[in-house]
């Protein structure tokens, strides 16, 4: 009873430091919100039943982003694929009245949609440097691959990216919906 | 003065933005960028920026109502009883609990007791994993060729000796509990065979303190006997052989570890 009070207390901790990125994470991941959800809530489950071989409090965060990381691959292998939402169905119905809005939502939608464009293996890769803020001995580390494979899968996933976001934005211009503050990450040209 | 940059000068840059300002790869990229002057600093600047807006868009995202009591609800869902102690290790800690107590109140469990939990717990965990795979195996779902060709986790695996016939099919590291071991997946005609090869120091040194270098057991399932199991105490590493039952013939000295 007193461990169990203990770890609960621990897994509280866990729950409101890092709910919120883990969620990022897994929406990133997956592309879908309620899945995003359910990857969490397994994720936390996970952490919930093995919080006893967590050995230090400071190597939490690290811990709990590989569960994710299993849950997000578990996810993938079991239900497959990457979704987004279709932009023709979403301006037709839901278009947001104020151009800021739209603006607002096609930027997020650009990077969704970009990231779902990339293979597996280069989104963990691109997201866990991102996203999770590792450095590449780290990203290396917490994959178990050479750090050589993860500079080269970041490199082509940040070029991958830019030419997704560059298509997104033409093809947006061609159909005369241009949005007005789009940022989109500048062009490549130098890798 | 501007000096040209080149593939390795780009790079360096982009590994560098990857790190923190106080990292020595990142200081020395700085230096780089200073000493290659304007156009390499437009680059930098260029580099860095992207990565920023990166991060900036792939954290815009509202969190969800009700996850956080979702989350926290966890811990009344899930009972006590489901915590994944390695039963394993929690076993063999009881066990010698009670044997020093007993050591004490002069009634001490034989020392075979405690070899037998051993043998049970490990046998368990192979047995159980070993229904697993051949399951997946049946159901036709491929297993990754990883580990035999895989030198980055290279690993010296135990291999059956060439008169045994038995095929190397896949090898793959994995966990029993968080403890490393590997998989190795050998196949004679219609018997399949998984070799599991614990590269965990603690579980090798239980496996050491066993007093027969070859172990062998039965596993039942529902009465029947299903699973043959051998643990073969090598010299550095514990090996675990396990197949349906009459697949292998025991105490064959069959594998070189």
């Amino acid at each position: 009873m007193f461990f169990r009070n203990k770890y609960k207390k621990l897994f509280e901790e866990l729950v409101q430091e890092y709910q919120a990125e883990m969620y990022r994470y897994a929406l990133r991941y997956c592309g879908d919100a309620i899945n995003a959800e359910d990857i969490v809530a397994d994720c936390y489950t996970e952490a919930w039943k093995s919080i006893a071989t967590l050995r230090k409090r400071d190597s939490a965060r690290a811990w709990l982003y590989q569960i994710l990381r299993f849950q997000c691959y578990k996810w993938v292998r079991e239900k497959g694929k990457f979704k987004t939402v279709d932009r023709e169905d979403h301006r037709e119905s839901d278009e947001p009245s104020h151009s800021d809005e739209l603006d607002d939502y096609i930027k997020k939608d650009a990077i969704q949609m970009a990231l779902g464009k990339l293979d597996e293996r280069y989104r963990t890769v691109f997201l866990s440097v991102f996203m999770e803020g590792l450095n590449t001995k780290e990203t290396a580390h917490a994959l178990n691959l050479p750090q050589g494979t993860i500079l080269t899968r970041i490199r082509r996933a940040k070029k991958m990216m830019k030419n997704h976001l560059k298509a997104y934005e033409v093809e947006y211009t061609r159909k005369e919906t241009k949005p007005k503050n789009i940022k989109l990450v500048s062009g490549g040209g130098n890798d | 003065m501007i000096k040209k940059l080149n593939q390795k000068d780009l790079e360096l840059m982009h590994e560098a933005a990857l790190l923190s300002p106080n990292d020595e790869v990142r200081k020395r990229c700085e230096s780089l960028v200073k000493e290659k002057g304007e156009v390499a600093e437009r680059v930098w600047l260029k580099i860095l920026k992207e990565d920023e807006s990166f991060r900036i868009q792939l954290n815009q995202v509202e969190e969800p109502m009700g996850l956080n009591e979702r989350l926290l609800s966890t811990t009344d869902n899930i009972n006590g009883k489901q915590f994944k102690y390695s039963s394993l290790f929690r076993s063999v800690a009881l066990i010698l609990i009670a044997y020093f107590i007993g050591f004490w109140s002069n009634d001490a469990p034989r020392k075979a007791d405690v070899q037998n939990e051993i043998v049970n717990q490990l046998s368990a965990l192979a047995v159980n994993d070993y229904t697993k795979m051949a399951k997946s195996f049946a159901q036709g779902k491929s297993l990754e060729m990883k580990g035999a060709n895989n030198k980055r986790d290279f690993v010296q695996f135990a291999k059956f000796n060439p008169g045994e016939d038995f095929i190397f099919q896949s090898a793959e590291l994995t966990e029993w509990t968080g403890r490393k071991v590997l998989r190795c997946h050998w196949q004679r005609g219609e018997n399949s065979i998984y070799v599991f090869q614990i590269l965990d120091p603690y579980i090798n040194k239980l496996v050491k303190s066993l007093s027969n270098q070859y172990i062998c057991c039965g596993v039942e399932v529902e009465g029947e006997h299903a699973s043959d199991v051998e643990i073969i105490k090598g010299d550095n590493q514990a090996v675990i052989k396990v197949g349906k039952h009459g697949s292998f013939k025991p105490h064959s000295k069959s594998i070189s570890i």
